[in-house]
């Protein structure tokens, strides 16, 4: 079986991520990271927005000035959403590593997944009525 | 107590090149620094979005809307409350998520399965973007003592 | 009778550069599992169609694949399970993450050998004084490792899991499972030898909690649950107590 041993046969095409069978816990793992790097990034523009107070006290006031236009404080909205569901997640992994709720942990994420809407759609009304 | 432990046929490929407990520390302090920022994260937005403790108390007159302004922070830092709480709640809340962030991401690395000296310089240059966060950040945080009115 | 279509995915290495599928027309009814039209096609419509099998009753661990991309075990999963009531296509492919040795075979050597590495027996030290009839074991302690000796090596959760898949490295959930098995057993003392094999780079802190292992598991083992065991027993030593 020589073939066997010189050539390394290939494993199944696309098999991260089945693409017709995802499931709840799968789908909890994706949104976390996805979450997670987009907060990373988020963060170093954050410390760039915040960080100009090293330039000028103008310089501060003009940086909020630009973020508080309304698409930014939508765009908050959002974030505040992202954190919410990376915070609830990250508890709900949390309590697995201490033992809780490992048979509950689809119900623990929809939980999540409700909390960061909900707190997503009370942003955009309270960016609204700020505007 | 002497323990035999006897390990048969081939040697586990698991400990090739990665025999390593430096692995348990960053994945504690991710779920200590997670938990913390859940708390640290809700006082920072509470306290710049609604609480409004970093406007002007003493000034009255009218505001441009609800901005926060340089003088606002300056003035949380100074004078609300315990003053050097804010700096601990601040740099806190700096040093845990830089640290919380970057490790996510070195994460993400590791499970791609990079390794060895590979693993090594992901790490290092993680750790590196760091702290320089975390100087540059606390710069910015002097800069409202150093600029204050 | 009913018909289904069946893709199956195919591969010779002494012929196919590439795996690729072939379709297949089978009858079946309700009774039918997936390793039966396997059979079938085998029988009487190609004969070179490879795939392991061995009880058909859900024990040896011989059959699992992935079926419209979940692993099932083929002997003990009905055609009219899977495809649903409007007839829909049957996909019948190898398990992913182990190299495919021909057709639906693959290669379980790295899931054997990472199954090996954490030392699948009970370990005992010199100086334990064996009892005179039998080891005590409490009910609870019993009926609760039962749960993960009921693995059969299967490698549908190895299959399954994303981090095995980009890591090649990681133990994966069934070597882990079993690891949890023998640290948790009164009558084992590797434990400490174990809680340091596992508690690698390439052991449980690479679990995420994804629990793709847990659902797919034909014997309800669980390996997330014993990998979150086996990480707070991690902890417990580390941070000293217990």
């Amino acid at each position: 079986m020589a073939s066997i041993a010189r050539r390394r046969p290939p494993s199944v095409p696309g098999t991260h991520f089945r693409p017709g069978a995802i499931e709840t816990g799968t789908v909890a793992f994706i949104f976390h990271r996805i979450t997670g790097v987009f907060l990373t990034i988020y963060l170093m523009t954050h410390l760039v927005v915040i960080g100009q107070s090293v330039r000028s006290k103008e310089a501060f006031n003009a940086a909020l000035h630009f973020v508080g236009q309304p698409v930014f404080v939508f765009l908050d909205a959002g974030l505040a959403g992202i954190v919410t569901y990376h915070a609830l997640n990250g508890l709900r992994i949390v309590g697995f590593d201490l033992g809780w709720g490992i048979r509950r942990q689809k119900l623990l994420f929809w939980i999540a997944v409700v909390l960061a809407v909900a707190v997503f759609l009370a942003s955009l009304i309270a960016a609204h009525e700020l505007l | 107590m002497a323990v035999v432990i006897r390990r048969e046929g081939a040697g586990p490929l698991s400990l090739r090149g990665r025999r390593s407990s430096r692995s348990f520390w960053p994945w504690f302090l991710q779920r200590v620094t997670g938990v913390v920022l859940v708390v640290l994260m809700f006082v920072h937005i509470a306290v710049n979005h609604f609480g409004n403790l970093s406007k002007d108390l003493t000034k009255g007159g009218p505001r441009g809307g609800d901005l926060i302004r340089f003088q606002d922070v300056a003035y949380r830092l100074d004078h609300v409350a315990i003053t050097w709480l804010w700096w601990i709640v601040d740099v806190s809340l700096l040093a845990f998520v830089l640290f919380h962030g970057f490790n996510g991401i070195r994460n993400i690395a590791i499970d791609m399965g990079i390794t060895g000296r590979a693993e090594r310089v992901v790490t290092g240059f993680l750790t590196l973007v760091g702290l320089v966060g975390l100087v540059f950040g606390v710069m910015a945080l002097l800069a409202f003592r150093k600029y204050a009115p | 009778m009913a018909q289904v279509q069946v893709k199956v995915l195919r591969y010779d290495p002494q012929r196919d550069a590439e795996p690729h599928h072939q379709d297949f027309t089978v009858e079946y009814v309700t009774a039918t599992t997936i390793l039966d039209t396997l059979v079938a096609i085998k029988e009487f419509q190609d004969g070179s169609l490879t795939f392991r099998r061995s009880c058909r009753q859900g024990i040896c661990g011989s059959c699992p694949m992935r079926v419209n991309d979940r692993e099932r075990l083929t002997c003990m999963t009905r055609v009219a399970e899977v495809i649903g009531d409007n007839g829909g296509e049957l996909r019948i492919e190898p398990l992913a993450n182990l190299p495919v040795l021909k057709d639906l075979a693959v290669d379980l050597k790295p899931f054997f050998d990472k199954y090996r590495a954490i030392s699948p027996h009970i370990i005992h030290a010199a100086t334990r004084e064996l009892p005179e009839k039998e080891f005590r074991m409490s009910d609870e302690r019993t009926t609760h490792l039962q749960q993960f000796g009921a693995c059969i090596q299967c490698g549908a959760c190895y299959s399954s899991c994303p981090i095995v898949a980009t890591d090649d490295d990681y133990l994966g959930p069934a070597a882990l499972a079993k690891a949890y098995r023998f640290a948790n057993d009164p009558r084992d003392d590797g434990r400490t030898e174990r809680l340091n094999l596992v508690g690698d780079e390439a052991g449980i802190w690479r679990c995420h909690t994804i629990f793709n292992c847990t659902e797919v598991c034909p014997k309800g083992v669980e390996p997330t649950y014993a990998i979150q065991q086996l990480k707070r027993m991690n902890v417990r030593k580390r941070l000293g107590f217990g």
